[in-house]
């Protein structure tokens, strides 16, 4: 019995140490693979809305809308539905689309 | 071995960031109208350097560098005038900003491919190591030129406009007076103070000139200001918050040098002490569109201006206020 025991210690060693080899090339390839996709995303850019901020000239009148083409800050952007007087983009800004922000008024 | 196909991969990854550029600026040029977009941008990749002038001889040093990058700058609008006929002022410094950044871009490009091609040649190891461990920061540096580009396209403010958005704060929709080439200049009266408000005429991408525009209102004043302020977007260090403001003194602006020299030599010639109002940023957040947190700091900035103003000069005082940075977006 004592001597089976003894043959077999080094079967053990050697299934340990490959187990071991195994384990670690395992975690090392999909490590890899991580690192891959980590490289391909990196040129990805995330989603973002570009959120404009138009505000009337006597300030008691704002509006977040979608940015739309031709938008500068500075640009008289019609009338202001509460004074009639002109609302100005204000600003120009943009949000990941994640973190949708809905239109405000004031 | 190992150094070698790891730089090849990251030096092809950088190829894909210039190639996408570029084919960005040449999609953009065809929606214009434009029919040889290829030999529009080729000739621009390559050509349009500016050499350092001596500096062994340091006597009017800056007068030569500004004369050189002067006549660059006048050399490449020209050409590209000449390309795209008929383009408003604002079309072109898009067209010019888009093609300065996709040629700043193919020039990176050019010199890592020029080490990494010298470290296989030699079979110099320590070039090939260096490389490799250097690519994987210096592409992250890189993407967001690449989206600077569509903002641009779009007429998008970036974190850079954060200066001129600051001068539109106060300045509003008063007249805007030419001063120099592509920089403009507005007269508000705060509290009984004339304050003259600098910035890059907008809303196309340039920075203008605004240290020879605040050198012509000095003069036009006759050098009577009590008081410079400069508002800029700084780089940050890694650790402070984006959209913080400080504030110090000096000139704000981040130019090679003839115009940050300009405001000194006016601010010494008036005897004005001279106010630096910065907004930190990442160098990625100052070319990308702005974002939320940058805008939000926009009111803050102008606030510290306003307090400058009213808590350190006297009513009937002269103030010149220059917000440097690119006007994309910003009237």
């Amino acid at each position: 019995m004592n001597m089976q025991i003894n043959n077999n210690i080094p079967t053990i060693i050697l299934i340990v140490f490959f187990s071991a080899i195994l384990v670690y090339l395992v975690r090392y390839g999909l490590g890899y693979i991580v690192r891959i996709r980590k490289n391909k995303s990196e040129l990805q850019e995330p989603p973002l809305k570009t959120v404009t901020v138009v505000s009337c000239i006597n300030q008691d009148y704002t509006l977040e809308r979608e940015f739309r083409e031709g938008d500068f800050i500075g640009k008289v952007d019609g009338p202001c539905p509460k004074c009639n007087s002109s609302t100005v983009v204000e600003r120009i800004y943009v949000v990941p689309l994640a973190v949708r922000e809905t239109g405000r008024k004031r | 071995m190992r150094y070698e196909r790891g730089v090849a991969a990251r030096l092809m990854l950088v190829e894909t960031l210039v190639r996408e550029s570029i084919n960005k600026v040449k999609n953009y040029l065809s929606r214009l109208g434009v029919k040889e977009s290829d030999s529009v941008v080729s000739g621009v990749l390559d050509n349009y350097f500016v050499i350092d002038p001596v500096s062994i001889e340091p006597t009017d040093i800056i007068k030569r560098m500004d004369h050189m990058i002067v006549n660059n700058e006048s050399k490449f609008k020209k050409d590209l005038e000449k390309s795209i006929p008929g383009i408003s002022r604002h079309t072109l410094n898009n067209v010019a900003v888009s093609l300065a950044i996709a040629s700043a871009l193919f020039t990176v490009f050019k010199v890592l491919r020029h080490y990494y091609l010298l470290g296989k040649k030699y079979e110099n190891w320590v070039l090939l190591m260096q490389l490799y461990l250097l690519l994987p920061q210096l592409v992250k540096e890189l993407i967001p030129y690449t989206k600077a580009i569509d903002g641009v396209f779009r007429g998008l403010p970036i974190g850079d406009s954060v200066g001129p958005m600051v001068a539109f704060k106060l300045a509003g929709l008063s007249p805007r007076i030419d001063i120099e080439e592509d920089t403009v200049y507005s007269l508000i009266n705060v509290e009984g103070r004339n304050v003259y408000i600098v910035k890059a005429r907008g809303p196309g991408a340039t920075v203008g000139r605004p240290g020879k525009g605040v050198a012509k209102i000095a003069e036009m004043l006759s050098y009577s200001v009590a008081r410079i302020i400069t508002v800029d977007a700084a780089l940050k260090l890694e650790g402070e918050q984006t959209g913080s403001i400080a504030e110090g003194s000096g000139a704000a602006i981040g130019d090679p040098g003839p115009e940050k020299i300009e405001i000194e030599r006016v601010a010494v010639k008036c005897g004005a002490p001279l106010d630096a109002v910065i907004i930190k940023m990442g160098v990625d957040e100052a070319i990308k569109p702005m974002s939320k947190e940058i805008a939000d700091s926009i009111d803050k900035a102008y606030q510290k201006v306003l307090d400058i103003i009213k808590n350190r000069t006297k009513p009937g005082d002269n103030i010149i206020v220059a917000g440097i940075g690119n006007s994309v977006g910003v009237y």
